[in-house]
């Protein structure tokens, strides 16, 4: 959208067609409240990464290195040869446009370059140029375009309103992941220093304390103390929550914001309470103590370099499998990296609940398992007490996170526990769950302050979606199982679809469950049961 | 007699109205279903609040519909654009297009003040969008902070600095909301 003053003159005569120039020849406008903000000097520093500046999108000199364009050009020449699939979607793409509306960005915001096919036509663009003889010999007739800095900004611009949720690809007719493309763009990015603060900071954290938050093995004691305590409160029982027990069967991960966020921690108290109710032999790592991976965003190396702990901290703690708590992207790189990146686990012993017997053969390999699956089994087999009405001030829908939905088609096990821990859950419309479910937003590290108003048009569709259950069924309550979707979607809600609160869905089942010994009126977040509400007050 | 002209022209008028504001999201010849209210919601609120404003204009009414139509527009607007101004162009188009379709019947007895009466009712909704568009810019504020103090607020209780009251659990959010 245009940022020019309106002279009172103009105000009745406003030219409404869309601007005639050709996407080629649009430049990238930086409005605060659309972008993200550059990575810190330290972060970067910290992280060895290449060219660590000052510098601001909203000026002209970016200060990239002298030869940038050489740099850009050979990481696309790597990128090519090591990436057999990113090299296939460069090719094959007939822009068909079967993606175009269903990027959650392109329909919130109607900016073109949003569409997916138009966003991986960005880098599409500078590979015909440099690397087709048809784009060397027609240029711009073959779709090609010469690689100027002001290409480099559009990049900076749209491969960061990309969330990598890949809901486009689930309707390419060629399977064309444009999350891959998002991701080679970010990799040419920080080859020149491009990196955003939200990534990289996070992922310097995480490097060097294991988590994002840059909390120190004390400073994780101290919160799972905490939430300890408070679970005294809420259940009126003492859990143990062990901490680096070496011999323990199981490692728990789960992402921090579970030990520090709101509405996360609710859930993460639900996971201590049930854990104690079925005696599971497990324990916390204090440098594991992070599941989420914001290297993920940010180069496949990255990738590597943090997820190394978690196979590493299994081995030095001896235990036989792990199980791995509430989150979106923690279960990308789990699923889908960590095998081929930091295996073989063959130190580990292939997953069975010690509960219920049941061999998690999906996790053969990867030896960890999503607690969703963990809590489901125990549910399946009447394993655990629930009194559903103890979640009937809440009415629920659900919201499928992107990368456990269509990352690893974790779609019924969580509806599973919703429907034996609540009386009220309704599902929003099929062509915003499941496969098709909309993000939130603000994943792949874009979930900033400075981004807000981007990250509210994105999270339009899933407002909209949460505002016809809450009209039929009155819904007040959003589930969901991703760190990121519980810290973002409160803000979508907000403003989208007031009166709509977000929580995880452990937390329905720290709520619903029956334990031996308990003493409570109220749920984890402190609120009375219903029914409770007048005993309160007598 | 304004109001019969608009009734007549009434759908004529929504088309024009709907095609111009849809072409500044969705340009080109991507044709996206408009009828979609989750595939496509902008479309989808624009063309429903589009249609509420137009009757209820011609219909001479102000029911809660209208105020509603006209948040859902302008709370789209206001992540959009910067300035009021622009938030607000889509009623003075409403208004030009009005204008345009009337124009040929202004020898035909439309008395001045019948077409004042309707360029007040539309200015009305204008200062109504206006004041909407700063409501929405101030929730976003509100927003801003509150995430800010939910990323915040545990640390400050840990460090047991959360000021003199002890507060339950839950609580949390009713006090700064």
């Amino acid at each position: 959208m245009s940022d020019e003053k309106l002279k009172s003159d103009q105000v009745a005569d406003i030219d409404y067609n869309p601007p005639v120039k050709g996407w080629m020849d649009t430049k990238p406008a930086f409005r605060k409240g659309i972008f993200n903000y550059p990575a810190v000097v330290a972060s970067e520093k910290y992280l060895d990464l290449p060219f660590s500046r000052k510098w601001d999108p909203r000026e002209d000199d970016w200060k990239l290195p002298e030869n940038w364009k050489e740099i850009v050009l050979e990481t696309l020449k790597d990128l090519l040869k090591k990436y057999r699939s990113f090299k296939v979607f460069m090719d094959i793409c007939v822009r068909c446009g079967a993606c175009a509306d269903k990027c959650h960005f392109y329909l919130g915001s109607g900016d073109p370059k949003n569409m997916p096919v138009l966003r991986a036509e960005l880098l599409r663009s500078v590979y015909r140029n440099d690397f087709t003889t048809a784009g060397k010999l027609f240029g711009k007739l073959a779709g090609a375009r010469e690689l100027t800095e002001d290409v480099i900004k559009e990049w900076f611009l749209y491969f960061y309103q990309c969330t990598e949720c890949r809901r486009c690809s689930v309707f390419c007719p060629y399977g064309i992941d444009t999350a891959e493309i998002t991701m080679m763009g970010r990799e040419i990015l920080n080859r020149l220093g491009l990196g955003i603060d939200w990534i990289v900071t996070p992922a310097a954290n995480c490097f060097r304390t294991g988590n994002h938050l840059g909390i120190q093995p004390h400073g994780f004691k101290d919160s799972v103390d905490f939430a300890v305590d408070d679970l005294v409160d809420a259940i009126g029982i003492r859990v143990e929550a062990p901490i680096n027990k070496k011999g323990a069967e199981v490692l728990f991960v789960v992402p921090s914001a579970d030990y520090f966020g709101d509405p996360h921690y609710f859930g993460f108290l639900g996971y201590l309470a049930l854990f104690h109710e079925i005696g599971l032999d497990y324990t916390f790592s204090t440098f594991a103590s992070e599941g989420g991976n914001f290297g993920l965003f940010h180069s496949a190396e990255m990738i590597k370099r943090l997820n190394a702990k978690i196979y590493a901290e299994a081995r030095r703690l001896g235990v036989k499998w792990i199980i791995g708590g509430e989150c979106g992207h923690m279960w990308r790189v789990l699923h889908q990296y960590m095998d081929t990146m930091n295996g073989p686990a063959d130190f580990l012993e292939e997953p069975v609940s010690p509960i219920t017997g049941t061999k998690f053969e999906n996790a053969r390999s990867t030896k960890m398992v999503h607690v969703a699956e963990f809590t489901a089994d125990l549910i399946k087999h009447n394993k655990v007490k629930l009194d559903r009405s103890r979640n009937d001030h809440w009415i629920v829908t659900y919201h499928d996170s992107c990368n456990t939905a269509r990352g690893m088609g974790i779609l019924d096990e969580p509806r599973y526990i919703l429907e034996k821990t609540c009386n009220y859950f309704y599902d929003m419309p099929e062509n915003t769950i499941r496969e098709q479910t909309f993000c939130c937003g603000s994943g792949s590290g874009i979930g900033t302050d400075e981004n807000l108003e981007m990250r509210l048009r994105g999270g339009f569709p899933r407002g909209s979606a949460v505002k016809y259950v809450r009209e039929k069924h009155g819904v007040n309550l959003l589930t969901c199982m991703c760190a990121i979707d519980k810290a973002t979607l409160p803000a979508v809600m907000d403003f989208w679809v007031p009166g709509v609160e977000v929580a995880g869905v452990h937390e329905m089942v720290g709520n619903a469950l029956v334990m031996k010994g308990e003493k409570r009126s109220g749920d984890l977040r402190g609120q009375p049961f219903k029914g409770e509400e007048v005993k309160e007050h007598v | 007699m304004i109001y019969d002209i608009l009734r007549q022209r009434r759908d004529i008028i929504l088309k024009k109205w709907i095609d111009t504001a849809l072409d500044q999201y969705f340009s080109g010849n991507l044709k996206i279903n408009d009828n979609d209210r989750f595939g496509n919601p902008v479309a989808y609120s624009i063309s429903g609040g589009f249609e509420t404003i137009l009757d209820e204009i011609v219909a001479e009414t102000h029911t809660a519909r209208l105020d509603d139509a006209l948040e859902e527009i302008v709370k789209i607007k206001s992540l959009e654009v910067e300035k009021p101004s622009m938030a607000v162009d889509f009623l003075l188009r409403l208004k030009t297009l009005i204008q345009n379709e009337l124009a040929d019947s202004a020898q035909n007895g439309i008395s001045t003040g019948e077409m004042e009466k309707l360029n007040n009712d539309i200015d009305n909704l204008i200062l109504s969008a206006f004041d909407i568009f700063m409501k929405c810019r101030e929730k976003l504020y509100e927003i801003r902070s509150k995430e800010f103090i939910k990323r915040s607020y545990k640390l400050l209780e840990r460090a047991n600095i959360t000021g003199p009251a002890p507060r339950q659990k839950g609580e949390v959010d009713d006090e700064i909301g």
